[in-house]
């Protein structure tokens, strides 16, 4: 027995030692290995894609409609495995000559006004959706190949010469995961073939292998458990997308069961290794937060990135003091004018105006804006002309229909009220009644009003099992064959640009004067006429940003110029193909003009859905206005509503 | 058994443990006493905000008013023996604004700002108060442009280093009155302009349209805060810099177009810029300098046809010209365009000429010259010897991608790319240049990926006894929070202070952020004294070093590694990879660990 005893012991000795021996090799060898293994796939895949577009470029010179198809169909399932690499190593090239949208863009600094035509694998998509028998579509067609040709030899050059680090692995797969959703399977992508879910399947098969190689370590740190749930995942997602079905294919259930817990997964991941994020590598604001899982969370998107207001531990009497300065007429040259007046808190904060009402009773230029969610956007106002909230104030403050004042008057005025200057001093900690205090309370206001809390919300938090079937139908029809997600990304429903969140967009829409008659454009010139020098360009004539559709069925009327009193108009509207689709003269409208074909069914569930954007959390007006000031006149003052 | 299911208990934990994936675990527990200590002072430079714009109020001749934005050039006029000044006060600083814009008081258009201003005792900036000759009375001054036709866009300038004297550039170019109108926002008087009353007899009573009355360079009396003249004999032109020569009498002019002819003006007397003679370089010449007739004011209209029918030389976009006035030799930003050869294509038809860097560039990328498809994304300075009238690089902007050094050296903490301003600054017999970085996009590595979504830029010196600098050699001085850029770089002459501006600056930057701001750098003798006894560039040893430097506010390890921080708690709080610095601009102050993948360790206190 006692032999024995110590046999078996000197037994697990040896198997510990040579497990430990084992194990020592591995670790040296598979630490490596995960980021070895994942470069030389990076690697092989910007490669990879270099040939295809080669192969591309020789099948289109043939004359075999067939061939070519083929070709694009390669073409498209090696970018979806090189894509995710170049997007992230290289955003701005990406944008400008790889993947971006079909439309004209400004070059930024240069000496002259710099309209540039778009380029790369968007528009090729969009020519492939074009008959390619016509010899100008095809001549074209080789044009921008050549193109794509010429400018990924550059990208390709840069990026090749990096070399990733895990983190930088976990970041791209995390981005790749927004893109999918917001660009992929929406069809934002694929504007002419409507290819996203099989583009989708091949991003899925790349992120898959990316993570595979990570297998050993999870094991060393003893969760493959983690390792296995996230494959099966992977899995789930690649059944879903196995099927090229672009409009029945259900994005809400693909959504739920797969985008997010992946999400989720890959920073437990992250996390699980070890590895730094970049919260420890870069000490900027970042557009979003690392540590969030889910795409549908308020801190999802960091509201802090958009305003150089910093949340600190007085935020809520911050927040207080703004909201006493958003209701308080006393802002206004006139006494009566708020930022209320415009900005109702039971209307989603807008008026319920056509456009909204001047000083003097009359109606101004264009329609007031939501305010729930305006954080989330790099320009303001319907035309653009501001960069962020506490610039947009000074266009109501000193506007001479509106509160016609300016920030030295304000300034004065406040600083008579005893109440207001105590409450920024603690608001403050010491600091005095300015122009950035004053922009700075505001905006603490404002940012606060982003409950997450709509139905939608809550289904995709978890927070709520089940959603009424029309709404479940309006958000697939949304998100693919309506084309409503193309502009206003989920999970904001504005046009502020996944996955980066650094540009807010404009549409040219072709919004009518009147509804009656639909031909007549708008002759508000939008973004053209918003005095900024170098986007006084003619594409952008006619053109205004992309509101969050966030708490719509409070904010009636619609557009800029609410020529839409209810949703059923605006779906029509969009279902004709907007202006230039029911035969406007209009050359730069960005929505397509063709027919959505929508059934009178789906115009319904899309509205049914729409409606279930709406917040739970309210917000009221309700304050005490201080009347503490020397004059007397104002401690009576009213925000005015009868015109 | 009970000893033996310790045992294997105790070793599998050690073995879980030894297998964590990251070669930096998230904590550690740092030990104390055993490490070297090395510090990083506080930055021995003091920055002072000496004029804010839409915040100082100037005084113009229909009384006060928030000063104009787009802050961009500075030119500083030191007081003379001949100046009725206050007691120590040391001169003018003249601040341009980049801009076209309707003003009720201060005139539409663009415009410039001059102030005196006095070195208090602590070596701080005082602005003083002043009566000008015209009766105006305050501290800051509107230029007063409505004698010489209005102006807009003024971006670059000319800062003589001879005396003190100050053109302003006129830049963006203008094509029409519809452009400069903007709707009525702009300048709204866009009635034909008559010349008159000029030192130009071949300009004057010539009837023009308003907007060609734009886009020249015009020199400003910064004492009497007004306008002198247009300078019509130069051509007209989207002029961005200029420099004069020790000699008093030759100007060099950068402009900033697709393509730059580079221009020179020589005038007849030293000082007086009235008369003379200019040409324009075209380097496969015989004479290099081909003269335009400056007195035929249609070809001073139409300059840039004048330099394409003598095929002169092209180049991307030259910014801001300056000349070291010790070895006369003048230098360049030529900060770039992506597509700069599509840009060119038509004047290259019409036989204008390539640099030849541009087509040493353009070969070695496997064109045969630099023809549509030819991209320059970092730009680069040049140096031009008016001894031999030749050009070569100086300085190269990179990563460039023909040569294997992406990931080499500084990178990324240093990453200059599209340098903009330039200008040089003398103390204890040795010169260096100050150069601010304006990126023209992220792409290609001007940002490193960490960073591509926010654009910075920065402010370098480099001490140019070095021969053949390079990026590494460049000293970072200031970078601007994301979004903002870096303009108008200018030291006074002591070499004490140096002053810029930040232009547009957005989110992250400390109150008033939405204005643009006139900064003072002080304490640059200090800082430059500093470096002639401390070398903080690391030889390379084996045993592991690590160098702060305060100013940069960049630690330099001596070997390229990746390093882990961890704070006092054993948290880590930052990791760089394959680096051989890194920037602790963002970090508090405080003790850190610093700790490389082979263990490494050694405690860094931030001050």
């Amino acid at each position: 027995m006692k032999a024995l005893k110590y046999f078996s012991i000197l037994t697990i000795g040896i198997i510990i030692f040579s497990t430990l021996l084992s194990n020592q090799k591995k670790k040296g060898v598979y630490s490596e290995k995960s980021i070895k293994e994942v470069n030389t796939l990076f690697q092989q895949q910007i490669s990879d894609f270099e040939l295809e577009i080669l192969e591309f470029e020789k099948a289109v010179q043939q004359n075999s409609k067939s061939k070519i198809q083929e070709s694009y169909k390669k073409l498209r399932n090696t970018f979806k495995k090189a894509g995710l690499y170049i997007a992230y190593l290289d955003t701005e090239a990406n944008d400008r000559f790889i993947n971006g949208a079909p439309l004209l863009k400004i070059m930024k600094k240069t000496p002259e006004l710099s309209i540039v035509q778009p380029k790369g694998m968007q528009v090729i998509d969009e020519l492939m959706a074009e008959d390619l028998a016509n010899p100008e579509i095809k001549k074209e067609l080789v044009q921008k190949v050549q193109l794509l040709k010429r400018h990924y030899k550059d990208v390709k050059l840069y990026i090749s010469r990096l070399s990733l680090t895990d983190r930088q692995v976990f970041e791209i797969i995390r981005q790749e995961i927004i893109r999918i959703t917001t660009f992929g399977i929406t069809g934002f992508d694929t504007p002419g073939t409507l290819n996203g879910i099989s583009d989708s399947y091949y991003s899925f098969l790349e992120m898959k292998e990316i993570i595979e190689a990570y297998k050993e370590e999870m094991k060393n740190v003893n969760r493959i458990d983690l390792y296995k749930e996230t494959i099966k995942i992977f899995d789930e997602g690649l059944k879903q997308l196995k099927h090229n079905d672009f409009e029945k294919f259900d994005r809400l259930i693909f959504i739920k069961k797969v985008i997010n817990p992946l999400y989720g997964n890959i920073k437990k991941i992250h996390f699980a290794l070890g590895y730094e994020t970049i919260d420890e590598v870069y000490f900027g604001k970042k557009t979003t937060n690392y540590e969030v899982e889910n795409l549908f969370e308020e801190n999802f998107v960091n509201k802090e990135y958009f305003t150089t207001y910093k949340k600190e531990k007085n935020h809520e009497k911050v927040v207080k003091l703004g909201k006493l300065l958003f209701n308080d007429p006393v802002l206004s040259s006139t006494k009566q004018m708020a930022c209320v007046s415009c900005h109702q808190a039971d209307k989603a904060f807008t008026d319920g105006q056509k456009t909204s009402i001047s000083n003097a009773g009359e109606f101004v230029k264009r329609n007031s804006p939501t305010l729930n969610y305006s954080i989330f956007a790099t320009k303001y106002l319907h035309d653009l002309r501001a960069d962020r909230l506490e610039d947009q104030y000074e266009h109501v403050i000193t506007n001479p229909d509106e509160f016609n004042s300016s920030y030295q008057q304000i300034i004065k005025d406040l600083q008579s009220s005893p109440t207001y200057q105590k409450m920024f001093e603690e608001a403050f900690e010491g600091k005095e009644i300015s122009t950035t205090t004053i922009d700075h309370a505001i905006t603490a206001f404002i940012m606060d009003l982003t409950p997450f809390d709509n139905d939608v919300d809550l289904y995709f938090q978890n927070k709520k099992v089940v959603l009424k079937p029309e709404i479940k139908r309006g958000f697939n029809l949304f998100t693919g064959k309506a084309a409503c997600a193309t502009c206003h990304f989920i999970p904001l429903y504005n046009g502020t640009v996944p996955p980066n969140y650094v540009d807010t967009e404009s549409e040219v829409l072709g919004v009518p004067k009147t509804k009656e008659d639909q031909t007549v454009l708008d002759d508000d010139l939008g973004r053209y006429g918003n005095k900024r020098p170098k986007e006084h360009a003619p594409h952008y004539k006619n053109s205004f940003k992309t509101p969050t559709l966030r708490n719509i069925a409070n904010t009636a009327p619609y557009m800029h110029n609410g020529v839409f009193s209810t949703l059923e108009e605006v779906m029509e509207f969009y279902n004709n193909g907007g202006g230039a689709g029911q035969g406007m003269k209009l050359d730069n409208q960005t929505l397509s003009d063709a027919p959505l074909d929508l059934t009178e069914q789906e115009i319904s569930d899309i509205i049914a859905f729409m409606k279930a954007l709406s917040d739970k959390k309210t917000f009221e007006n309700k304050v005490e206005l201080p009347k503490d000031f020397p004059n007397q006149e104002w401690n009576n003052r009213k925000v005015k509503v009868d015109y | 058994m009970k000893k033996t299911t310790l045992f294997l208990a105790s070793t599998f934990l050690t073995v879980a443990g030894a297998f964590a994936q990251s070669t930096f675990p998230t904590e550690v527990e740092p030990d104390w006493d055993a490490t070297e200590i090395v510090m990083m002072d506080e930055s021995p430079m003091e920055s002072q905000i000496i004029f804010t714009g839409g915040v100082d109020m100037v005084q113009t001749k229909s009384g006060e008013t928030e000063a104009k934005q787009w802050h961009d050039f500075i030119g500083f006029t030191p007081v003379t023996d001949e100046d009725c000044v206050p007691e120590g006060a040391i001169g003018w600083v003249s601040v341009n604004h980049e801009m076209i814009a309707k003003d009720e008081k201060i005139g539409d258009g663009g415009g410039m700002t001059s102030f005196l201003v006095k070195r208090a005792e602590d070596g701080t900036f005082e602005v003083l108060d002043q009566t000008l000759s015209d009766g105006r009375e305050g501290k800051f001054f509107n230029v007063d442009f409505s004698g010489v036709g209005e102006t807009g866009m003024n971006c670059g300038g000319i800062n003589s280093s001879i005396d003190g004297r100050i053109w302003t550039a006129e830049e963006w170019f203008r094509t029409s009155n519809e452009s400069i109108n903007d709707e009525g926002d702009g300048v709204r008087d866009i009635s034909d302009y008559t010349i008159k009353y000029t030192d130009f007899d071949f300009a004057n009573f010539q009837t023009i349209e308003k907007y060609q009355n734009f886009n020249w360079m015009v020199e400003i009396d910064p004492r009497n805060a007004k306008a002198i003249r247009k300078q019509y004999n130069w051509g007209r032109q989207g002029f961005e810099g200029g420099a004069i020569a020790p000699d008093n009498q030759t100007v060099y002019l950068g402009v900033d177009a697709n393509p730059t002819f580079f221009t020179k003006f020589v005038a007849d007397e030293p000082g007086d810029f009235t008369k003379g003679s200019l040409y324009v370089y075209k380097h496969d010449a015989a004479d290099k300098w081909i003269e335009i007739d400056n007195e035929d004011f249609d070809k001073m209209l139409n300059y840039q046809d004048e330099a394409i029918a003598v095929n002169a030389t092209m180049y991307n976009r030259i910014e801001w010209v300056t000349i070291d006035k010790n070895s006369g030799k003048v230098y360049l930003t030529e900060t770039g365009r992506d597509n700069i050869g599509e840009k060119w294509a038509d004047e290259a038809a019409a036989g204008a000429v390539f640099a030849p860097h541009h087509q040493t560039r353009a070969e070695s990328m496997g064109l045969a010259t630099p023809d549509a498809t030819y991209t320059d994304y970092y730009g680069r300075i040049l140096e031009f010897d008016p001894e031999t009238n030749e050009f070569s690089v100086y300085l190269a902007g990179g990563p460039e991608l023909a040569e294997e050094n992406v990931a080499e050296a500084d990178y990324p903490d240093k990453h200059l790319s599209n340098p903009d301003g330039l200008n040089l600054l003398y103390l204890n017999d040795k010169t260096y240049m100050l150069i601010c970085e304006d990126l023209n996009g992220t792409s290609y590595g001007r940002m490193p990926a960490e960073f591509a979504s926010n654009r910075m830029c920065e402010l370098y010196m480099l001490d140019m006894s070095v021969e053949d600098p390079s990026i590494d050699d460049l000293l970072r001085i200031a970078q601007t929070p994301a979004g903002a850029e870096i303009t108008g770089v200018c030291p006074t002459p002591d070499g004490k202070t140096i002053m810029f501006n930040s232009q547009h600056p957005s989110s992250d930057n400390p109150a008033p952020y939405n204005n643009s701001l006139t900064i003072a750098l002080h304490g640059m003798d200090e800082l430059i004294n500093a470096l002639e006894v401390t070398d903080f560039a690391p030889t390379n040893s084996d045993s592991f070093q690590i160098y702060p430097n305060p100013v940069e506010r960049i630690v330099y390890l001596s070997k390229k590694t990746d390093v882990a921080l961890y704070d006092v708690t054993g948290k880590r709080v930052a990791v760089y990879r394959n680096r051989k610095s890194f920037d602790v601009t963002n970090l508090n102050p405080g003790v850190y660990f610093v700790v490389t993948k082979d263990k490494e360790t050694k405690k860094l206190v931030i001050k």
